[in-house]
């Protein structure tokens, strides 16, 4: 019964570790956020793009 | 080619070949063969990127944006989504259940029938798919030395099993490391080149000056028309499912992020991508941008495709051929005195749409020019898009650097085809072979079979290769094959993660039902390709709930 809830508790850690991330980045949400904040600004300069060269 | 292009191209094929051969040399066992959980979030995610950037995308892409301009990037606006998904949910289930493939998942979430079927829709759309891989690269070399494209094919294709048979999961992804780097370096050299080309006072603000006038930097379409190929919201939406399903299912792509040394660093390399991707995409398309505006300068071929071109002014058509080019030489070099009149008075309306004619003109001639090649030989193919960018690269490229790109193509299709091959083995031998035909199979017995069945599937995709050129521009082919199926894995690994309370039953039969509707729709209507994601997950998703509510299977 332990044992598995050790094991449960080292995959949680697993899941949330951010290993390799900056110091400033507390946690996978914040990324997933910049990383859609991200695609909306490609389209945005995309358009801007279009718009100025047509 | 000169010598030292030949000498380029045969030592940094060699180089890679032996550099895979020598990073594979302590590789003899199913784990390291398969999945090897050694790798950082770097080599991840661009190991993801060389699986999906082939030669294809570099042939193509750049003859697309030639044609049509480059609203083919939207297709790439779903991938940032796809990969927040995937790192939020599949990367941990994955890691948590320990598999070796996708479709593994399939049967402890439902049965081994589920799984099957699964794995049997990945390795026919992916084995096809690998045909293309192999088939761009011997485009390359048939119009490079007029070899048959069929000899070709088996030339290739036969390399390309020979290296990945020898290479595992670790050394094929520390190779795309370094091919990536390559195709970067290229990409930009050729570009540069582009520009370099223009006529003087021309320079990067006239060639977009001109290509944006001519539409060549249309990006974003926001129109909601279902007859429209690439919009923002087919790629929005069309893309998010079709992303989700090549990343999340297609064991090409789960083999290669299933490698990474720890979630996290899977998890990165994933999101790397999502990040990456869409301005890579961006810059392949806007080389071809460029190399139209180069061709504004530069009379261009009325046919790129030189071999079909000299076989249509032999044959019984000739004669109004070289009538159509003459009149195409006359009318690109009209064209090219209504280009420099845009740059010489900037803003001036009349001088734009004088520009426009003209460009309709030579758009005219090429279309007349196209239904003679039919006339002449109803079997041709009449889609020069994959000989724009090479025209432009034999034609214009100094000696050497001609054959560094062609070698930077080569290397970016065998390490695509490497990819390809070694998820159609594993998915052969977890999902078939150890599964349904020898469950006692040892570890040993498992590698040995791994290594055939990569032979194997290496001798289907060149067998498939040899009918590639019928299909159109190879990159639009690849993802309709990948269309064809995808929408339906993804609705079974939806109904897997969001409905508990869809049994296997419900979802098999409602995958052959979503299946049937597919192939229908290919065949018998005319909607986009990249609606049949949607359409395929839809169906699974409420047939299986609908047919569960209604105990009706």
């Amino acid at each position: 019964m332990e044992q598995e809830a050790a094991a449960r508790t080292r995959e949680k850690a697993a899941e949330e570790s951010l290993e390799g991330m900056p110091a400033f980045v507390r946690s996978w949400r914040q990324v997933y956020i910049f990383l859609l904040l991200f695609l909306v600004l490609l389209v945005a300069v995309f358009g801007w793009f279009s718009e100025v060269w047509r | 080619m000169s010598w030292l292009d030949w000498t380029v191209l045969a030592l940094t094929q060699l180089l890679i070949v032996v550099y895979g051969v020598w990073k594979s040399r302590q590789d003899r066992d199913m784990e390291s063969y398969l999945r090897s959980r050694t790798m950082s979030w770097f080599t991840v995610g661009l190991s993801i990127m060389a699986t999906q950037a082939s030669a294809i995308t570099f042939l193509s892409a750049p003859g697309l944006a030639y044609e049509e301009g480059m609203r083919f990037v939207q297709f790439y606006f779903g991938l940032p989504i796809a990969m927040v998904i995937l790192s939020a949910f599949a990367v941990p289930l994955y890691y948590r259940l320990n598999v070796f493939t996708a479709y593994e998942f399939l049967e402890k979430r439902f049965d081994v029938k589920t799984r099957t079927l699964a794995a049997v829709l990945f390795l026919t759309q992916r084995g096809l798919a690998a045909g293309f891989t192999i088939f761009a690269p011997s485009l390359i070399l048939s119009s490079l030395l007029g070899w048959n494209i069929y000899y070709t094919n088996l030339v290739i294709g036969g390399i390309v099993i020979i290296y990945t048979v020898t290479g595992g999961t670790r050394a094929v992804a520390r190779t795309q490391k370094t091919q990536m780097a390559i195709i970067l370096a290229g990409m930009f050299l050729a570009a540069w080149y582009v520009v370099k080309g223009l006529p003087n006072g021309v320079g990067m603000g006239g060639a977009l000056t001109l290509a944006g006038k001519l539409g060549r930097l249309e990006t974003i379409d926001w129109t909601f028309d279902l007859n429209n190929r690439y919009t923002i919201w087919s790629g929005l939406l069309g893309g998010t499912f079709l992303m989700l399903s090549y990343f999340g299912t297609d064991q090409s792509q789960v083999q290669r992020y299933l490698g990474g040394q720890s979630i996290a660093q899977s998890r990165m390399g994933l999101l790397f991508n999502g990040l990456l991707k869409i301005p890579m995409q961006f810059a392949i398309l806007f080389v071809g941008a460029l190399v139209f505006a180069f061709y504004l300068f530069q009379a261009p071929p009325v046919f790129f495709n030189k071999v079909v071109a000299e076989e249509t002014r032999q044959g019984v058509a000739g004669d109004k051929f070289v009538a159509i080019e003459s009149e195409f030489s006359k009318a690109t070099e009209a064209r090219k005195e209504a280009a420099l009149n845009v740059l010489h008075q900037p803003g001036d309306a009349a001088a734009v749409e004088d520009l426009r004619e003209k460009q309709a003109a030579v758009d005219g001639l090429r279309k007349e020019a196209k239904s003679l090649i039919k006339q002449g030989n109803p079997a041709a193919d009449t889609n020069d898009t994959n000989y724009i960018f090479l025209s432009y690269v034999f034609d214009f490229l100094p000696a050497g650097l001609v054959g560094l790109i062609i070698s930077v193509i080569f290397s970016a299709s065998m390490s695509s085809t490497s990819s390809e091959l070694q998820a159609l083995a594993s998915t052969t031998v977890v999902d078939v072979y150890k599964r349904l035909v020898r469950p006692n199979a040892t570890e040993d017995e498992c590698f040995r079979f791994g290594r055939w069945a990569t032979v194997g599937w290496g001798l289907y995709a060149i067998l498939f290769a040899m009918f590639a050129n019928r299909l159109g521009t190879l990159i639009e082919a690849v993802n309709i094959l990948g269309s064809l199926v995808y929408g339906t894995i993804l609705g079974i690994f939806m109904v897997a993660f969001l409905f508990k309370q869809v049994g296997a039953r419900a979802v098999f039969l409602s995958a052959l039902f979503s299946e049937s509707l597919i192939l229908g729709l290919f065949f018998y209507s005319d909607l986009p390709f990249l609606w049949y994601n949607v359409i395929g997950c839809v169906v699974v998703v409420l047939a299986s709930l609908a047919g569960t509510k209604l105990r009706f299977w």
